[in-house]
Protein backbone atom coordinates (compact mmCIF):
# COMPACT_ATOMS: atom_id res chain seq x y z
CA UNK A 1 0.00 0.00 0.00
CA UNK A 2 1.68 3.25 -1.09
CA UNK A 3 0.98 6.62 0.51
CA UNK A 4 -1.71 7.59 -1.99
CA UNK A 5 -3.54 4.29 -1.51
CA UNK A 6 -3.15 4.64 2.24
CA UNK A 7 -4.73 8.11 2.22
CA UNK A 8 -7.63 6.97 0.04
CA UNK A 9 -8.11 3.93 2.27
CA UNK A 10 -8.31 6.09 5.38
CA UNK A 11 -10.69 8.51 3.68
CA UNK A 12 -12.95 5.53 2.90
CA UNK A 13 -12.77 4.25 6.50
CA UNK A 14 -10.98 1.11 5.38
CA UNK A 15 -9.91 -0.82 8.53
CA UNK A 16 -6.90 -2.28 6.72
CA UNK A 17 -5.65 1.22 5.89
CA UNK A 18 -6.14 2.21 9.53
CA UNK A 19 -4.08 -0.76 10.61
CA UNK A 20 -1.29 -0.07 8.12
CA UNK A 21 -1.07 3.57 9.20
CA UNK A 22 -0.99 2.71 12.90
CA UNK A 23 1.58 -0.06 12.59
CA UNK A 24 3.75 2.23 10.49
CA UNK A 25 3.66 5.30 12.75
CA UNK A 26 2.52 4.24 16.25
CA UNK A 27 6.00 4.02 17.78
CA UNK A 28 7.14 7.32 16.26
CA UNK A 29 4.04 9.20 17.36
CA UNK A 30 4.16 7.76 20.88
CA UNK A 31 7.82 8.81 21.05
CA UNK A 32 7.03 12.34 19.89
CA UNK A 33 4.37 12.68 22.58
CA UNK A 34 6.70 11.09 25.14
CA UNK A 35 9.29 13.78 24.39
CA UNK A 36 6.82 16.36 25.64
CA UNK A 37 4.93 14.59 28.44
CA UNK A 38 7.48 12.01 29.76
CA UNK A 39 4.78 9.65 30.91
CA UNK A 40 3.80 6.38 29.21
CA UNK A 41 0.05 6.61 29.85
CA UNK A 42 -0.28 10.22 28.72
CA UNK A 43 1.87 9.58 25.64
CA UNK A 44 -0.28 6.55 24.78
CA UNK A 45 -3.53 8.53 25.17
CA UNK A 46 -2.20 11.46 23.15
CA UNK A 47 -1.03 9.16 20.35
CA UNK A 48 -4.53 7.64 20.23
CA UNK A 49 -5.99 11.13 19.91
CA UNK A 50 -3.56 11.88 17.08
CA UNK A 51 -4.71 8.86 15.06
CA UNK A 52 -8.37 9.54 15.81
CA UNK A 53 -7.98 13.06 14.48
CA UNK A 54 -6.33 11.73 11.33
CA UNK A 55 -9.18 9.25 10.79
CA UNK A 56 -11.85 11.90 11.39
CA UNK A 57 -10.34 14.62 9.26
CA UNK A 58 -8.73 12.52 6.52
CA UNK A 59 -11.25 13.97 4.04
CA UNK A 60 -9.70 17.39 4.53
CA UNK A 61 -6.20 16.10 3.81
CA UNK A 62 -5.17 17.75 0.55
CA UNK A 63 -1.80 16.13 0.11
CA UNK A 64 0.16 19.42 0.20
CA UNK A 65 2.45 17.66 2.67
CA UNK A 66 3.24 14.06 3.38
CA UNK A 67 0.95 12.03 5.60
CA UNK A 68 3.75 11.52 8.12
CA UNK A 69 4.40 15.28 8.27
CA UNK A 70 0.74 15.82 9.04
CA UNK A 71 0.82 13.14 11.76
CA UNK A 72 3.87 14.65 13.47
CA UNK A 73 2.34 18.12 13.36
CA UNK A 74 -0.83 16.90 15.03
CA UNK A 75 1.27 15.05 17.64
CA UNK A 76 3.29 18.20 18.45
CA UNK A 77 0.16 20.38 18.69
CA UNK A 78 -1.76 17.92 20.84
CA UNK A 79 1.21 17.47 23.18
CA UNK A 80 1.71 21.21 23.60
CA UNK A 81 -2.01 21.74 24.23
CA UNK A 82 -1.96 18.92 26.76
CA UNK A 83 0.92 20.54 28.63
CA UNK A 84 -0.78 23.93 28.60
CA UNK A 85 -4.02 22.59 30.07
CA UNK A 86 -2.02 20.50 32.52
CA UNK A 87 -0.18 23.57 33.70
CA UNK A 88 -3.47 25.29 34.47
CA UNK A 89 -4.67 22.17 36.28
CA UNK A 90 -1.50 21.83 38.37
CA UNK A 91 -1.70 25.51 39.26
CA UNK A 92 -5.21 24.93 40.56
CA UNK A 93 -4.01 21.84 42.41
CA UNK A 94 -1.17 23.71 44.09
CA UNK A 95 -3.60 26.43 45.16
CA UNK A 96 -5.85 23.72 46.61
CA UNK A 97 -2.91 22.10 48.35
CA UNK A 98 -1.89 25.40 49.84
CA UNK A 99 -5.14 25.40 51.81
CA UNK A 100 -4.81 21.76 52.88
CA UNK A 101 -3.00 20.63 56.01
CA UNK A 102 0.77 20.22 55.88
CA UNK A 103 0.64 16.55 56.76
CA UNK A 104 -1.79 15.85 53.98
CA UNK A 105 0.27 17.57 51.30
CA UNK A 106 3.55 15.82 52.15
CA UNK A 107 1.72 12.53 51.91
CA UNK A 108 0.37 13.42 48.47
CA UNK A 109 3.78 14.45 47.14
CA UNK A 110 5.34 11.19 48.32
CA UNK A 111 2.48 9.31 46.72
CA UNK A 112 2.75 10.98 43.32
CA UNK A 113 6.49 10.49 43.28
CA UNK A 114 6.03 6.81 43.83
CA UNK A 115 3.47 6.64 41.02
CA UNK A 116 5.72 8.34 38.46
CA UNK A 117 8.80 6.33 39.37
CA UNK A 118 9.50 4.79 36.00
CA UNK A 119 13.22 5.00 36.43
CA UNK A 120 15.36 3.77 39.28
CA UNK A 121 16.37 6.08 42.09
CA UNK A 122 19.66 7.16 40.58
CA UNK A 123 18.01 8.02 37.30
CA UNK A 124 14.96 9.76 38.68
CA UNK A 125 16.97 12.81 39.71
CA UNK A 126 18.62 12.87 36.29
CA UNK A 127 15.26 12.35 34.60
CA UNK A 128 13.73 15.26 36.46
CA UNK A 129 16.68 17.43 35.53
CA UNK A 130 16.40 16.43 31.86
CA UNK A 131 12.66 17.12 31.79
CA UNK A 132 13.04 20.47 33.51
CA UNK A 133 15.85 21.45 31.16
CA UNK A 134 13.75 20.48 28.12
CA UNK A 135 10.73 22.33 29.44
CA UNK A 136 12.79 25.48 29.94
CA UNK A 137 13.71 25.61 26.23
CA UNK A 138 11.92 28.08 23.96
CA UNK A 139 9.10 26.23 22.18
CA UNK A 140 10.68 26.00 18.71
CA UNK A 141 14.00 24.75 20.12
CA UNK A 142 12.17 22.17 22.16
CA UNK A 143 10.11 20.92 19.21
CA UNK A 144 13.22 20.61 17.03
CA UNK A 145 15.16 18.84 19.78
CA UNK A 146 12.38 16.34 20.52
CA UNK A 147 11.83 15.50 16.85
CA UNK A 148 15.58 15.02 16.49
CA UNK A 149 16.30 13.04 19.68
CA UNK A 150 13.05 11.22 20.47
CA UNK A 151 12.16 10.45 16.85
CA UNK A 152 15.63 10.44 15.29
CA UNK A 153 14.26 12.42 12.36
CA UNK A 154 16.68 13.93 9.84
CA UNK A 155 16.97 17.73 9.71
CA UNK A 156 15.11 17.84 6.39
CA UNK A 157 12.06 16.12 7.85
CA UNK A 158 12.10 18.36 10.93
CA UNK A 159 12.24 21.40 8.61
CA UNK A 160 9.18 20.07 6.74
CA UNK A 161 7.21 19.41 9.94
CA UNK A 162 8.05 22.78 11.45
CA UNK A 163 7.70 24.56 8.11
CA UNK A 164 11.09 26.27 8.42
CA UNK A 165 14.33 26.13 6.43
CA UNK A 166 17.04 23.54 6.93
CA UNK A 167 19.37 26.26 8.25
CA UNK A 168 16.74 27.25 10.82
CA UNK A 169 16.55 23.67 12.08
CA UNK A 170 20.34 23.52 12.42
CA UNK A 171 20.32 26.79 14.32
CA UNK A 172 17.40 25.73 16.55
CA UNK A 173 19.12 22.46 17.44
CA UNK A 174 22.43 24.17 18.11
CA UNK A 175 20.81 26.69 20.42
CA UNK A 176 18.74 23.98 22.14
CA UNK A 177 21.91 22.02 22.91
CA UNK A 178 23.74 25.12 24.10
CA UNK A 179 20.87 25.89 26.47
CA UNK A 180 20.69 22.32 27.73
CA UNK A 181 24.45 22.29 28.19
CA UNK A 182 24.30 25.40 30.40
CA UNK A 183 21.54 23.87 32.54
CA UNK A 184 23.25 20.50 32.94
CA UNK A 185 26.73 21.92 33.58
CA UNK A 186 25.36 24.30 36.21
CA UNK A 187 23.64 21.43 37.92
CA UNK A 188 26.47 18.89 37.85
CA UNK A 189 29.65 20.94 38.13
CA UNK A 190 31.37 20.66 41.47
CA UNK B 1 41.78 24.47 27.42
CA UNK B 2 40.63 25.34 30.91
CA UNK B 3 37.67 23.73 32.69
CA UNK B 4 35.38 26.69 31.87
CA UNK B 5 36.10 26.35 28.16
CA UNK B 6 35.49 22.62 28.33
CA UNK B 7 32.07 23.35 29.85
CA UNK B 8 31.20 25.23 26.66
CA UNK B 9 31.82 22.14 24.53
CA UNK B 10 31.10 19.24 26.80
CA UNK B 11 27.57 18.38 25.60
CA UNK B 12 28.75 18.55 21.99
CA UNK B 13 31.66 16.31 22.96
CA UNK B 14 29.23 13.80 24.47
CA UNK B 15 27.07 14.05 21.34
CA UNK B 16 30.17 13.50 19.18
CA UNK B 17 29.58 16.75 17.33
CA UNK B 18 32.94 18.46 17.82
CA UNK B 19 35.29 19.29 14.98
CA UNK B 20 38.60 17.43 15.01
CA UNK B 21 40.56 20.31 16.48
CA UNK B 22 38.17 20.93 19.38
CA UNK B 23 37.76 17.22 19.97
CA UNK B 24 41.48 16.80 20.41
CA UNK B 25 41.67 19.67 22.88
CA UNK B 26 38.77 18.33 24.97
CA UNK B 27 40.16 14.79 25.00
CA UNK B 28 43.52 16.11 26.10
CA UNK B 29 41.92 18.02 28.96
CA UNK B 30 39.82 15.07 30.09
CA UNK B 31 42.94 12.92 30.38
CA UNK B 32 44.15 15.12 33.20
CA UNK B 33 40.90 16.52 34.74
CA UNK B 34 38.75 14.07 36.67
CA UNK B 35 36.10 16.71 37.47
CA UNK B 36 35.41 17.31 33.76
CA UNK B 37 35.51 13.56 33.10
CA UNK B 38 32.85 13.11 35.78
CA UNK B 39 30.81 15.96 34.31
CA UNK B 40 30.96 14.41 30.83
CA UNK B 41 29.79 11.11 32.31
CA UNK B 42 26.84 12.70 34.15
CA UNK B 43 25.71 14.59 31.05
CA UNK B 44 26.04 11.48 28.92
CA UNK B 45 23.92 9.46 31.38
CA UNK B 46 21.31 12.20 31.49
CA UNK B 47 20.95 12.35 27.71
CA UNK B 48 20.89 8.55 27.53
CA UNK B 49 17.64 8.61 29.48
CA UNK B 50 15.96 9.72 26.26
CA UNK B 51 16.62 6.27 24.81
CA UNK B 52 15.09 4.66 27.89
CA UNK B 53 11.95 6.75 27.54
CA UNK B 54 11.39 5.70 23.97
CA UNK B 55 8.70 3.18 23.27
CA UNK B 56 10.06 0.13 21.50
CA UNK B 57 7.44 -2.43 22.44
CA UNK B 58 4.99 -3.92 19.99
CA UNK B 59 1.63 -2.97 21.39
CA UNK B 60 -1.34 -4.87 19.96
CA UNK B 61 -3.79 -3.33 22.42
CA UNK B 62 -3.13 0.10 20.97
CA UNK B 63 -4.94 -0.62 17.70
CA UNK B 64 -7.87 -2.40 19.36
CA UNK B 65 -8.38 0.48 21.79
CA UNK B 66 -8.14 2.93 18.94
CA UNK B 67 -10.80 1.13 16.92
CA UNK B 68 -13.13 1.07 19.92
CA UNK B 69 -12.75 4.82 20.33
CA UNK B 70 -13.17 5.36 16.61
CA UNK B 71 -16.44 3.39 16.59
CA UNK B 72 -17.69 5.28 19.64
CA UNK B 73 -16.96 8.57 17.93
CA UNK B 74 -18.73 7.46 14.77
CA UNK B 75 -21.83 6.37 16.70
CA UNK B 76 -21.77 9.69 18.54
CA UNK B 77 -21.46 11.75 15.40
CA UNK B 78 -24.12 9.65 13.65
CA UNK B 79 -26.58 10.18 16.50
CA UNK B 80 -25.92 13.92 16.62
CA UNK B 81 -26.43 14.00 12.86
CA UNK B 82 -29.72 12.09 13.26
CA UNK B 83 -30.81 14.48 16.01
CA UNK B 84 -29.95 17.51 13.93
CA UNK B 85 -31.82 16.04 10.94
CA UNK B 86 -34.94 15.15 12.94
CA UNK B 87 -34.94 18.61 14.48
CA UNK B 88 -34.79 20.10 11.01
CA UNK B 89 -37.65 17.86 9.87
CA UNK B 90 -39.68 18.95 12.89
CA UNK B 91 -39.10 22.61 11.99
CA UNK B 92 -40.25 22.01 8.42
CA UNK B 93 -43.35 20.18 9.64
CA UNK B 94 -44.18 23.04 12.01
CA UNK B 95 -43.89 25.60 9.22
CA UNK B 96 -45.98 23.41 6.92
CA UNK B 97 -48.65 23.08 9.60
CA UNK B 98 -48.78 26.85 10.12
CA UNK B 99 -49.02 27.50 6.37
CA UNK B 100 -51.76 24.91 5.82
CA UNK B 101 -53.69 26.24 8.78
CA UNK B 102 -53.34 29.72 7.33
CA UNK B 103 -54.58 28.59 3.92
CA UNK B 104 -57.43 26.66 5.48
CA UNK B 105 -58.53 29.66 7.53
CA UNK B 106 -58.11 31.99 4.55
CA UNK B 107 -60.29 29.79 2.39
CA UNK B 108 -62.79 29.39 5.18
CA UNK B 109 -63.15 33.14 5.70
CA UNK B 110 -63.17 33.85 1.94
CA UNK B 111 -65.89 31.30 1.38
CA UNK B 112 -67.93 32.63 4.23
CA UNK B 113 -67.84 36.15 2.82
CA UNK B 114 -68.90 34.96 -0.62
CA UNK B 115 -71.68 32.89 0.81
CA UNK B 116 -75.08 34.55 1.40
CA UNK B 117 -76.14 31.88 3.74
CA UNK B 118 -76.59 33.04 7.29
CA UNK B 119 -76.31 29.73 8.94
CA UNK B 120 -72.62 29.62 9.71
CA UNK B 121 -72.65 26.06 10.99
CA UNK B 122 -74.31 24.83 7.82
CA UNK B 123 -71.99 26.73 5.49
CA UNK B 124 -69.01 25.42 7.38
CA UNK B 125 -70.20 21.85 7.07
CA UNK B 126 -70.80 22.37 3.38
CA UNK B 127 -67.43 23.92 2.90
CA UNK B 128 -65.65 21.09 4.66
CA UNK B 129 -67.56 18.58 2.58
CA UNK B 130 -66.77 20.53 -0.58
CA UNK B 131 -63.13 20.66 0.38
CA UNK B 132 -62.92 16.93 0.81
CA UNK B 133 -64.90 16.24 -2.34
CA UNK B 134 -62.73 18.54 -4.39
CA UNK B 135 -60.23 16.06 -5.74
CA UNK B 136 -58.54 18.68 -7.93
CA UNK B 137 -57.10 20.27 -4.84
CA UNK B 138 -54.73 17.41 -4.34
CA UNK B 139 -53.04 18.07 -7.67
CA UNK B 140 -52.83 21.84 -7.37
CA UNK B 141 -49.82 23.70 -6.11
CA UNK B 142 -50.33 26.30 -3.41
CA UNK B 143 -49.54 29.12 -5.83
CA UNK B 144 -52.12 27.93 -8.37
CA UNK B 145 -54.67 27.49 -5.67
CA UNK B 146 -54.12 30.97 -4.29
CA UNK B 147 -54.17 32.49 -7.80
CA UNK B 148 -57.49 30.84 -8.52
CA UNK B 149 -58.99 32.03 -5.29
CA UNK B 150 -57.88 35.66 -5.70
ZN1 LIG C 1 38.43 20.32 33.86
Amino acid sequence: MNEQELIIGIQQNNPLAYKVLVSKYRVSIVNTCMGFVHNNDDAHDLAQEVFLEVFQSAEKFRGDSKLSTWLYRIAVNKSLNFLRSNKKRSLMKSIEQFFKSEKNSTYEIADSEQASAEFDLLNSEKARLLHQALESLPENQRIAFILSKYDDLPYGKIAEIMDVSLASVESLLFRAKKNLQTKLVNFYKK
Amino acid sequence: MKCNEIHNHILFFVEKQLKAEQLQAVELHLQTCSACRQLAEEISQTLDLIHLEKNNSSDDVFFEELMLQQNEKRVQSASTLFLAKSQKTLEVLKIAAVISFGIFMGVLIGNKLQSNQTDFAQSETEFVQELFNNTDLAYESVEEYLAENN
